[in-house]
Formats: C-alpha cells, structure tokens, sequence
C-alpha cells in the first residue's frame, strides 16, 4: 500500500513538473527510480523505453503503465497512469474552460525557452548516465549511432527506428544460436 | 456530435499513433480539423502552442481540450479516457507479456540490440527540445548545409544546467529546471 501510494506521487509529481511529454520526464524518473528507489536498474529502464517506443499511444501513458506493473503489478499500472495524466488533465480542462490563452505571452514564451533548454540539457545527462551500461562496445556504438542519425537526419518515425534495435538485437540472437549449433 | 463519437474518435487516434510526442500533430490534425471539423485550423495551430506550455503528453492534451470546447467538462473526460483507455490496455498487455519472455536466451539478446538504439533515440530527444530552445532552425539544417543559428540565451541555459549538475551530483532536476525557467525569463531582457 505504500509503496502505490509512493509510486503514484512519483508519477504524479514528475507530470506536474515536466513539459513535453514522455522523454522530458526521463531524467526525473530516472533519479526518483533507478538512483533513489533503486525500482528498477538503469538497463532495465532502457530496456521499458525500447517497448514504450514500440507501442501505439502515448509515451507517458505507457511509460506508466510498465513500470507500474513492473514495481506494483495491475494495481500499480492503473495507479500511476491516472496519477501521471490527472495535473495535465486539470490544467488544460481549466485553461481550455476559461478560454485564456498562455502562450500569446511573450515573457511566458522566454520561461518556456528556457525550460525546454534545460530539458534538453538535463536529458543529455541521462544519456550520459544510461550509455554507460548499454553502450558496451563497437556494435552498440554502431547500433547508437544509426538509430540517431534515422531519427535526426532521415526523420524517419521513432517506432520504425525501434526496427534497427530488433533487427541488431534479432542479429545477435541468430549468431549466438549459430555459434552454439556448430560447437554441438 | 454526442460523447460516444468523441470517444471512439480519439481511441481511434491514439491507437493509429506510433512514437507518440509531436509524431502525433499530424494525425490528430487531421481527425480534428479535417476530418470532423472539431477546432479551425487556428485554433489547432493555438493548442499545439498550449500543449507546449501545459505540462503532460502532447495528444492527452489535445484530447482534453477539444473535450471541454466542445462538450464541456463532461466531454473533456471522454476524450481523455479516448487516448487513455486503449493506451493503457495494450501498454499492460506488452508488460505482462514482457514478464513471461524475461530471461530467455532470445529475449536477452533481443535487449542487447534494442537498448544501443534507445541510446540513440534518447540522443535524437536531446536534439528535439534542443531545436526549439538551443538552435534557432533545427540541427538537421546544419547537416545539411541550410539555414541554422545557434540561440545564445538557450545555449547558456543548456550550458548552465551541465555545468551545476557536474558541480552538485545528485541535484534534484527540479532545481535546474527552476534555474531554466528563471534564466529564460531573465536572460531576454
């Protein structure tokens, strides 16, 4: 019980304090999950963000909805996916309701700026932390380093560059079979 | 128009969605302005600009909004139940899944393939809200030879928050973010 209660407020907090959406609540959740709940590893937060990509809907919502079950099962999915909608939900039902309009505001539109650059910043540093694990030697790079440039330079939709992991990661798995087939 | 249609317009839509974030402008553009005229082109270019602004993913909250305009409050909890229901269903289908194939041999090499690539796609997010922020066109101009700019009140700001976080491990991102907002409002004066 207090342990749904604590994962609701992690989800529920971290929505609050983000803008944009899935990747921009990366580096909170990392800190709150892998470093100070130790809930999950920082491989097996790459590993949700792999199947999270993958998946139809919003990253958010899924991102909630795997490490929910992960740490608390059916009741944890469902906890942390109404706690990480609700702050959103409410803020826009108001604004939407009073018609005021936020972003006509140029001061505002400076904050704004400023919190998408830190974001990108504060994302970098997640990177940091989270290549070390899995960047683990020249085919990772490589594998690293095509998925960015698909996504960078060619655009190409982010679920279709999740196809470069499982094809790498499908590689791999037939080599190992492979390997094992001609030592028996 | 009643709540049903609202509902099943933006379960629709969410489930057409792959990649989710701004992936998702297009298709909901089309469902919302073209196909069932719910908001003007206008007003879908002011929500996109809200979005930005509110905390939350992207399509929830054009879902709650297009909800509450139209229908009232009523309406902005079944649109958001729209994106939100069969997101969750499928999301807790792949955790339960993911549960069972944990730890065989496939399943390991699998994980060894797709987590470079999420480095990447972490990479690619770096760039993302840098391109609005940091560089005045975006970074995949400078590749190819078009216009690009760098933003220098954004660059300090990025700057700024690697620099404390290098200084103070372990400092709660909120602090940084605090730090940005203020920086941005400050910096432009």
């Amino acid at each position: 019980m207090r342990r749904l209660a604590s994962l609701g407020w992690v989800f529920l907090w971290v929505s609050s304090m983000t803008l944009g959406g899935g990747m921009a609540m990366l580096p909170l959740l990392e800190r709150e999950l892998v470093a100070r709940r130790r809930w999950l590893t920082s491989d097996e937060l790459v590993e949700t963000i792999a199947v999270v990509q993958s998946l139809p809907g919003l990253i958010a919502i899924n991102m909630a909805v795997l490490v929910g079950y992960r740490v608390r099962g059916v009741a944890g999915a469902l906890v942390a996916s109404v706690a990480v909608t609700l702050t959103p939900f409410l803020l826009v039902a108001l604004i939407a309701g009073t018609l005021a309009s936020l972003s006509n505001s140029p001061t505002l539109n400076h904050v704004f700026l400023g919190v998408r650059a830190g974001t990108a910043a504060l994302i970098l540093l997640s990177l940091a932390r989270l290549a070390r694990a899995a960047l683990d030697g020249p085919f990772a790079w490589t594998v690293a380093a095509l998925a960015f440039l698909a996504a960078v330079v060619l655009q190409v939709d982010l679920t279709l560059v999740v196809l470069i992991g499982f094809a790498a990661g499908l590689a791999l798995a037939v080599a190992r079979a492979l390997g094992r087939a001609r030592r028996s | 128009m009643n709540l049903l249609t609202l509902f099943l317009v933006f379960a629709k839509t969410a489930l057409l969605t792959f990649g989710g974030g701004y992936a998702m402008v297009p298709l909901f553009q089309n469902e919302i302005v073209f196909r069932h005229a719910y908001l003007s082109a206008a007003d879908f270019a002011n929500l996109v600009a809200l979005a930005q602004v509110t905390p939350g993913p992207i399509g929830f909250n054009a879902a709650t909004y297009v909800g509450m305009v139209r229908e009232g409050f009523a309406g902005a909890i079944v649109a958001s139940l729209g994106v939100a229901v069969p997101t969750f269903v499928i999301a807790l289908a792949a955790a339960i899944g993911l549960r069972r194939m944990r730890g065989t041999e496939w399943m390991t090499q699998l994980m060894r393939g797709l987590r470079p690539c999420v480095v990447g796609i972490i990479a690619a997010a770096v760039v993302f809200f840098a391109d609005t922020s940091v560089f005045t066109a975006p970074f995949a101009n400078l590749l190819a030879g078009r216009d690009f700019g760098i933003c220098w009140q954004g660059a300090v700001i990025f700057a700024a928050v690697i620099v404390v976080h290098r200084l103070w491990k372990g400092l709660n991102p909120l602090w940084s973010l605090a730090l940005s907002a203020l920086l941005g409002w400050s910096l432009f004066i």
